[in-house]
C-alpha cells in the first residue's frame, strides 16, 4: 500500500503551437497507489488527456519539451528508450478511450481486434485461445451471445457496446494500471449509468490500478478512491474522494463542487458557471494560476507560484491562503 | 479571380506551374512571329537537321523548322483545348441544372445518359467515331467535347442539388423570377467554382488526349503541325535523328505538367474539397 | 438484417451495369447512321463493289425498317456474332479473341507494376510526411501524372533501344519463349504504368496519412501493436479503399492507353487490331473492339463498386442508412 505503483514528479510536458511553447502541464507529482481507483478531473484545456498520453508515451508530435520523471517499478519511463516503453503498452498499461464510435478499426471484425489487442502481452498463443478468452470477457461486460457477435464489425453494435467492447480489450491484457479517458463522455446518460456500473463492478472484482480522466466531478465522485484536481495544467489539489467532497481546500475545487451539486443531472460543460476562462497556457501570468478567476484572490496571489503543500496525511493543496 | 492567381503564385508547385504554362502561351502565339520561317515549308536538302543556330530544335523528316512547326503545333493543342472545354462546360452545366430541376424519370435519363458516355473511354470513343466519318479537327473537339460533359454535368448536378434548398432561392422564386432567370443569375454563379477548377485541371487531360489522337494519325491532318503527329513523324524517323521525338515530347511534358500543377494549385486555393475526386 | 440493403446494392449495379451495356451497343449502332451515303459501302470498305454492296446490305438487312434493324444487330451481338471483317472475311469476334490476350496480358502487366512499385512508394512518403524523400516524391508524382503515356513509351525507346541497346524493345518475342516475352513486356508495361505509380503513391499517400490520424490507430498503438503492423495492416486495409476506386477506373483507361504502347513498341493486341482496321476502314472490327473495351471497362467498374462490400464492411450499414 505504501509502496504506489506510479510515481509522478515534477512532470512538464511542452508543445509546440501555431503562437509559440505551451506548457501543458506544469510540474505535475502525484502517486498512484496500487489497487486504487483515482480520479482526474479538469476542464477541456487542463492536461488531463496530456497526462494519460505521457503514461503511454503517445504524445503527438508537436512534443517540444518533456521534463520530470515518472518512475514505474524502479525506472524512469521518460528516459526508458522508445522500444521498452512501447513494450510496456498492452502489456502493463492499457487504455480505454473517449469515443468508442472511432476508438475501434472499422474494417475488422471485433474478434480480430480483441485478439490483436492481447498479442503483445501472449505473443505465443493461438489465435483460438485467444478468441476464447475473449468470448469469456465480452460476456463477463455483459454482451449478449459473445461468440456469434465476435465476427461482427464494430458498425453493428451500438455506443454503449461498443464501450463495453473496449472495456473487455483494457481487462483482457491484464495490465497493472487501466487508463479510461473520459470514457462516458460520448454516451447518453442512461447508458453512461451502465457503464459506471460495470466499471465499479469490475474494479471491485480485478482489484487493478485505475485512473479515471473526466472533466465531470460527478462520475469521478461516483467512483474513484482518490481524486486529482487538475487546473491549466497545474495539481491544485489532491486526496480521497469523500475527504475532498467534505472539505475541499482550493477555491477552485470549491466552485467546482458547487457547480457539480447546482447542475446535478444537467449534462454539458458543468463549469461554465465559474466566470472567467482558463489562461493562455502560452502566455501564463506569474503567480497562481487560478488568480484571475479566483473569487478569493489577494495581491500575494499574483506573486509566487503557490507550493503543493501537506493537510493531513493524504492530503495536498496549492494555495497559498491555506 | 485576382485573389485565386496570388494563392496559386504562393504556393510552389503552383508557381512553377504557372512559369511553364506562360512560357508555353508565350511560345506558342509569338514563336512564328518571331522565327523567320514557314511552319510548312518543305526543305528536302536539310532533312533531320539538328539544332543551329537558326534552327533551334532542328528539322523534321523533310527539312521543316521544328521550333516553328511546335509553336502552331502549341496553338492548336491549346485552341482544341479550350474550345473542348467550353463546349463541354456548357453542355455539361446545362445538363446538370436541368437534371437537378428535372422530374425525376428525366434525371435519371440524363444519369444514365452520363453513365453510357463514361462507359466509352475517350480514346476509344474517338477511334469508333473517327473510323466512320474521317479525322478532322472539328471532329477531335467534338468527340472530346461530348466524351467530357459527364464530368462537368456530375459536378453540376450535385453543385445545384446542394443549392436547391438554399433559402436566398426561396426568397427570389417567391418575388417571382422566371426560372431561366433564376438558373442565369443566381445558380450558376454559385455553381461556377468549382466547374471551373475541373475545367482547368481537364487542360492537360485534353492536350493529351488531342496529342494521343494526333499521333495515332486520327486527329489534327497533315500537314498541319500538332505536337502529336510532331511527335510520330519523329519516331518514325527516330533511326536518322532523336531531335524531333526529344523537342515534340518534352514540348508535350511540359505543357501537361505546367497546366497540371497550376490546375492543382488552383483547386486548393478555390475549392480544396475537390481533391478527393481523381 | 444487414444482407437485403446488401443485395438490393448488388442488384442496382446489375441493373445498371446491362442497362450501359445496352445503351453503349445501341450507340454504337447509332454512330453508323451517320455515315454520309450508304452505310453498306463504307462498311465494306475501299474494295466495295456494287454487287457486294447490294448483297451486303440485304445480307445486313440494311433495306429494313430501323427499329428492326437495330433488333437484328442487338440479337446478333448477344450471339457473339459481331459482323465479319471486310477483307477476310473471318468473324471479327475471333480475330478480336485472337489478340484480346496479348492486350490483357499488357495491361495487367502495368496495373501490378502499378501497385509493386506505387504502393510501397505511397505507403514510405505517408509514415515519413515532411522527409525529403517525401517532398521528392510528391513532384515526381505529379510529373508522372502529367506525362503522356505515348510520350513516355518513345522515350523509353529513344533511352534503351537507340542510346543504351539494353532491353530488346519491339515485338513481343513470338516464338522466343517466356523469358524473352517477359523482358519485351518491361518498357511497354512501364510506359502505361507510370502516371499510374503516380496516382496511386499520391492517393495512397494521402489516404494513409488521413487514417493514421484516426482514434483507432492511437487504440492499437495503446495496446503494444507493433508501427510496421499498424502501418501494412490496420491503416491500409482502410487507406486502399480509395485506391481501390481508382484502379477500377484505370483499367478502362489502360486498355484504351494501350493502343499507343502497342504501335510504339509494335506489339499485337486490341490497339494494332483497330489502328489497322482504321487505316482501311474496317469498320466491323472497329465497332467489335470498341464494344469488347467497352464490355470489359464496364465490367470492371461492377467488380470494383461490388469489391466495395468485401473492402468497406461499413458499407452494407450506409445503404441501409441511405434508403
Amino acid at each position: 500500500m505504501n509502496d504506489p505503483l506510479l510515481q509522478i514528479r515534477d512532470l512538464s510536458v511542452h508543445f509546440r503551437t501555431g503562437n509559440g511553447t505551451a506548457e501543458v502541464l506544469r510540474h505535475v507529482s502525484l502517486d498512484l497507489a496500487r489497487g486504487r481507483l483515482v480520479g482526474v478531473v479538469g476542464e477541456s484545456g487542463s492536461g488531463k488527456s496530456t497526462l494519460a498520453a505521457t503514461l503511454l508515451r503517445l504524445l503527438p508530435p508537436n512534443l517540444a519539451r518533456l521534463d520530470g520523471a515518472i518512475t514505474f517499478e524502479g525506472r524512469n519511463l521518460l528516459t526508458l528508450p522508445p522500444a521498452e516503453t512501447e513494450a510496456l503498452r498492452g502489456t502493463r498499461f492499457a487504455m480505454i478511450f473517449q469515443d468508442p464510435m472511432t476508438a475501434l478499426n472499422p474494417v475488422f471484425t471485433i474478434g480480430n481486434q480483441l485478439v490483436e489487442f492481447q498479442r503483445a502481452k501472449q505473443p505465443s498463443a493461438s489465435r483460438a485461445d485467444l478468441r476464447a478468452r475473449a468470448v469469456r470477457m465480452l460476456a463477463r461486460v455483459g454482451i449478449a451471445d459473445p461468440a456469434r457477435r465476435l465476427d461482427d464489425y464494430p458498425h453493428e453494435f451500438s455506443g454503449g457496446m461498443r464501450q463495453r467492447v473496449m472495456i473487455a480489450a483494457a481487462l483482457l491484457t491484464e495490465a497493472d494500471l487501466l487508463i479510461a479517458d473520459e470514457p462516458t463522455t460520448a454516451l447518453d446518460p442512461t447508458i453512461e449509468a451502465q457503464i459506471v456500473a460495470l466499471m465499479r463492478e469490475l474494479h471491485a472484482e480485478i482489484g487493478s490500478t485505475m485512473m479515471l480522466i473526466s472533466h465531470s466531478l460527478g462520475l469521478v465522485s461516483q467512483l474513484c478512491d482518490d481524486v486529482v484536481v487538475l487546473y491549466a495544467g497545474t495539481v491544485v489539489e489532491t486526496g480521497p474522494m469523500a475527504e475532498i467532497f467534505r472539505n475541499p481546500l482550493h477555491p477552485y475545487t470549491r466552485a467546482l463542487i458547487a457547480c457539480e451539486i447546482g447542475h446535478d443531472v444537467a449534462r454539458g460543460d458543468r463549469l461554465a458557471s465559474i466566470p472567467g476562462e482558463v489562461p493562455d497556457v502560452t502566455r501564463v501570468p506569474p503567480g497562481c494560476i487560478f488568480a484571475g478567476r479566483c473569487p478569493d484572490v489577494v495581491p500575494a496571489c499574483r506573486e509566487a507560484v503557490p507550493e503543493l503543500r501537506a493537510f493531513g496525511p493524504d492530503r495536498r493543496a496549492a494555495c497559498s491562503r491555506l | 479571380m485576382t485573389a485565386a492567381f496570388v494563392a496559386v503564385w504562393r504556393s510552389p508547385t503552383g508557381r512553377i506551374g504557372l512559369v511553364l504554362v506562360v512560357v508555353v502561351l508565350l511560345f506558342s502565339l509569338f514563336g512564328p512571329l518571331v522565327i523567320p520561317y514557314e511552319p510548312n515549308r518543305l526543305d528536302v536538302l536539310h532533312r533531320f537537321g539538328a539544332p543551329t543556330a537558326t534552327h533551334w530544335m532542328g528539322t523534321d523528316n523533310l527539312g521543316r523548322d521544328l521550333a516553328v512547326r511546335m509553336a502552331v503545333g502549341g496553338q492548336i493543342a491549346l485552341g482544341v483545348a479550350l474550345s473542348t472545354i467550353g463546349l463541354s462546360l456548357v453542355g455539361g452545366t446545362l445538363l446538370g441544372i436541368g437534371a437537378a430541376y428535372a422530374p425525376t424519370r428525366i434525371e435519371r435519363a440524363i444519369l444514365i445518359l452520363f453513365d453510357v458516355l463514361s462507359a466509352f473511354p475517350p480514346l476509344i470513343f474517338a477511334l469508333a467515331i473517327v473510323a466512320l466519318l474521317g479525322p478532322g479537327l472539328d471532329k477531335v473537339i467534338l468527340i472530346l467535347a461530348v466524351s467530357m460533359v459527364p464530368h462537368f454535368g456530375r459536378i453540376a448536378r450535385a453543385q445545384t442539388l446542394s443549392l436547391r434548398n438554399a433559402p436566398f432561392l426561396d426568397a427570389t422564386r417567391v418575388l417571382g423570377a422566371s426560372a431561366s432567370r433564376l438558373v442565369m443569375i443566381h445558380v450558376v454563379p454559385n455553381i461556377m467554382g468549382p466547374l471551373v477548377v475541373l475545367a482547368s485541371m481537364d487542360i492537360p487531360v485534353v492536350i493529351t488526349l488531342e496529342a494521343g489522337l494526333s499521333f495515332l494519325g486520327i486527329g489534327v491532318p497533315p500537314p498541319r503541325a500538332s505536337w502529336g503527329g510532331l511527335l510520330h513523324d519523329g519516331y518514325t524517323g527516330l533511326t536518322q535523328s532523336p531531335w524531333p521525338v526529344t523537342f515534340a515530347g518534352l514540348m508535350l511534358i511540359l505543357a501537361t505538367l505546367g497546366f497540371t500543377l497550376f490546375g492543382e494549385a488552383l483547386r486548393d486555393a478555390i475549392d480544396p474539397k475537390l481533391r478527393a475526386s481523381p | 438484417m444487414s444482407l437485403s440493403p446488401k443485395l438490393r446494392y448488388v442488384g442496382s449495379r446489375l441493373v445498371t451495369t446491362l442497362l450501359v451495356l445496352l445503351c453503349a451497343t445501341i450507340l454504337l449502332f447509332g454512330l453508323t447512321l451517320l455515315i454520309p451515303g450508304n452505310p453498306a459501302e463504307v462498311l465494306l470498305g475501299p474494295r466495295a463493289t456494287p454487287e457486294t454492296v447490294q448483297a451486303y446490305s440485304h445480307a445486313m438487312g440494311l433495306d429494313r425498317p430501323l427499329l428492326q434493324r437495330l433488333l437484328i444487330f442487338l440479337g446478333n451481338v448477344l450471339r457473339g456474332d459481331l459482323g465479319r471483317d471486310v477483307i477476310s472475311g473471318r468473324p471479327v469476334l475471333d480475330l478480336v479473341l485472337e489478340v484480346f490476350p496479348y492486350t490483357l496480358t499488357l495491361t495487367l502487366a502495368a496495373i501490378g507494376l502499378a501497385v509493386v512499385l506505387g504502393v510501397p512508394l505511397g505507403c514510405y512518403a505517408a509514415t515519413h510526411p515532411g522527409s525529403w524523400f517525401d517532398q521528392v516524391g510528391a513532384v515526381t508524382s505529379v510529373a508522372f501524372i502529367a506525362m503522356p503515356n505515348f510520350v513516355v513509351a518513345v522515350f523509353l525507346v529513344l533511352i534503351f533501344s537507340v542510346w543504351l541497346h539494353w532491353l530488346p524493345v519491339l515485338g513481343v518475342g513470338r516464338g522466343g519463349g517466356w523469358g524473352d516475352a517477359a523482358l519485351r513486356l518491361i518498357l511497354p508495361a512501364l510506359s502505361l504504368a507510370l502516371s499510374w505509380i503516380g496516382y496511386i503513391a499520391r492517393l495512397l499517400r494521402a489516404s494513409l496519412l488521413e487514417v493514421l490520424g484516426e482514434a483507432h490507430i492511437r487504440t492499437a498503438r495503446a495496446y503494444g501493436v507493433p508501427e510496421r503492423r499498424i502501418v501494412y495492416r490496420n491503416a491500409l486495409k482502410l487507406a486502399a479503399i480509395p485506391t481501390v476506386a481508382i484502379l477500377g477506373l484505370g483499367v478502362g483507361r489502360l486498355l484504351g492507353g494501350a493502343i499507343f504502347a502497342e504501335i510504339v513498341f509494335a506489339r499485337p493486341g486490341l490497339g494494332t487490331l483497330v489502328y489497322d482496321a482504321i487505316a482501311v476502314r474496317n469498320y466491323p472490327v472497329v465497332q467489335a473492339t470498341v464494344l469488347v473495351v467497352v464490355g470489359v471497362f464496364t465490367l470492371t467498374n461492377l467488380l470494383t463498386d461490388l469489391s466495395y462490400l468485401w473492402l468497406d464492411p461499413r458499407l452494407g450499414r450506409r445503404l441501409g442508412e441511405g434508403r
